[in-house]
């Protein structure tokens, strides 16, 4: 795939970010505490803040939940956090790639919640816009229907997805500036512009970060007003 | 011979060969990238945030960032797109995509899909197959015709906890392709090499066959039981499931 062209305004622009939100992954995990939830970008690990993940599960927190579409895989960053202990509960649609995750939710070691994939994003979406909810069909006629209410409108039956922040979101990012502006690449979108939106502490890696006035504004994706810290991952 | 699964997402491939929009789930399903053709209108989707799947490509080949949702290197042909699972999912959901392939541990002759959820056993979840089947206007399945354990996947009413109720209207297995209507399954192509005492044998729902030129019995109900005593000897059919 061709670069992204971005748009150069010259050296002076340099040091004009309105916050340099830059840091480092040791400095950005210090800001993780013991208990808090967190969103992880990411499907199947790809877009996802693998240089991040790794230093959290170095960092120790322990009681965390995590909210991420899957499990990934148990030699991945997200797997081996999922693996190590620290982690109580997840909160994801899918776990098929990572049987000892699995496995740790049948022995009692980890609490698994399954919710639909659209329902997910909705809950997550949800929050990050101000909605008191979504109404979704998905799920009616199923298990993932009893005992919750469903509300009938225009004739057709819906369940509610209720609004899901977090602590902590994760990201992951191909260019970023320093004020925190993102630009995804490829299927690495996924789950990281919406998780964006939903927590109170929104830390992103890229693989290049450049200093704001740098990114075409018109190819930003991510607006750096939802991003609090900014860390390049190492080539 | 029965189909292998390539033979069998070859066999689907054809079957959508006019469709515009084609959501396909993990599994056999994934292996439709590999028949689909580059010239027809086919845009082939999936939940991870691609619209135009191409082949699979060989690993040296494989572009950064560009993947199918099993987290696999993936190609995009010509016309494709990337967005969010926000844009993925508004399209499976909102009525965009005219055929969903998915996988499935049960299917049943009122066309109700099981795929995400074995009681008492660990699940793998339903990642976006709930999603896909309220918003796609048909549903196909691709799976082999038994569990590893030999039970039939074919069934007359399923066991499992539903994934959606009503949807499925073809199945796709190693042993042949069958239509889902009026409670029972329509064998409407076998397998080379396969006879039809071995799909109605290996079918514990109702079964009628509705080939194009029939064979001898024109209509016969399978009176084999699937045994629906023990969840935990199921397939889990990890790999089968979206």
């Amino acid at each position: 795939m061709e670069a992204i062209p971005t748009r150069r305004l010259g050296s002076a622009s340099g040091g004009l970010s309105p916050v340099d939100k830059s840091t480092t992954a040791v400095e950005a995990v210090r800001r993780i505490a013991p208990g808090d939830s967190i969103m992880v970008g990411g499907f199947m690990d790809v877009g996802a803040p693998g240089t991040i993940l790794d230093e959290l599960t170095k960092h120790g927190a322990d009681d965390l939940t995590i909210i991420a579409n899957d499990a990934a895989t148990p030699d991945s960053p997200l797997g081996r956090l999922l693996l190590s202990g620290l982690v109580v509960r997840l909160v994801t649609c899918y776990a098929g790639g990572n049987r000892a995750v699995q496995e740790m939710a049948r022995a009692g070691r980890l609490e698994l919640e399954f919710i639909p994939l659209g329902t997910l994003l909705e809950r997550i979406r949800a929050s990050g816009a101000g909605l008191g909810g979504v109404l979704t069909p998905t799920g009616i006629g199923t298990p993932i229907a009893d005992g919750n209410p469903i509300y009938k409108l225009g004739g057709r039956n819906y369940l509610v997805a209720e609004p899901l922040g977090a602590d902590v979101a994760l990201l992951s990012a191909f260019r970023a500036d320093n004020y925190g502006n993102l630009i995804y690449r490829g299927t690495a979108r996924n789950f990281n512009p919406v998780m964006a939106t939903a927590a109170d502490l929104v830390i992103a890696e890229a693989e290049q970060i450049f200093e704001a006035g740098d990114l075409d504004p018109d190819r930003v994706e991510t607006a750096g007003v939802f991003v609090d810290l900014i860390l390049e991952r190492p080539a | 011979m029965p189909w292998s699964s390539s033979e069998i997402a070859a066999r689907v491939t054809a079957a959508v060969a006019t469709e515009k929009l084609v959501s396909i789930g993990i599994g056999i399903p994934a292996q439709v990238a590999d028949h689909i053709d580059l010239r027809g209108p086919v845009m082939l989707h999936m939940e991870n945030g691609i619209l135009g799947l191409g082949p699979r490509p060989h690993s040296q080949k494989a572009a950064p960032d560009i993947t199918n949702a099993e987290g696999s290197p993936a190609s995009a042909r010509a016309g494709a797109a990337f967005f969010d699972i926000n844009t993925a999912v508004t399209m499976m959901r909102g009525g965009h995509v005219d055929v969903a392939i998915l996988g499935a541990m049960e299917v049943d002759a009122q066309g109700d899909l099981a795929g995400w959820h074995v009681p008492g056993s660990v699940d793998s979840g339903m990642g976006g197959a709930m999603d896909l089947v309220v918003g796609a206007r048909r549903v196909l399945i691709c799976m082999s015709h038994a569990t590893r354990d030999g039970n039939s996947k074919l069934v007359g009413k399923c066991s499992l906890p539903l994934t959606a109720r009503g949807v499925v209207s073809m199945v796709f297995t190693g042993l042949g392709v069958l239509e889902i209507h009026d409670g029972s399954f329509h064998l409407v192509e076998l397998a080379p090499e396969v006879e039809w005492d071995e799909i109605s044998a290996a079918t514990a729902g109702p079964l009628i066959d509705d080939r194009p030129t029939p064979s001898p019995p024109d209509t016969q109900e399978s009176t084999r039981e699937s045994d629906q005593s023990d969840a935990q000897d199921r397939d889990m059919a990890y790999n089968d499931h979206d």
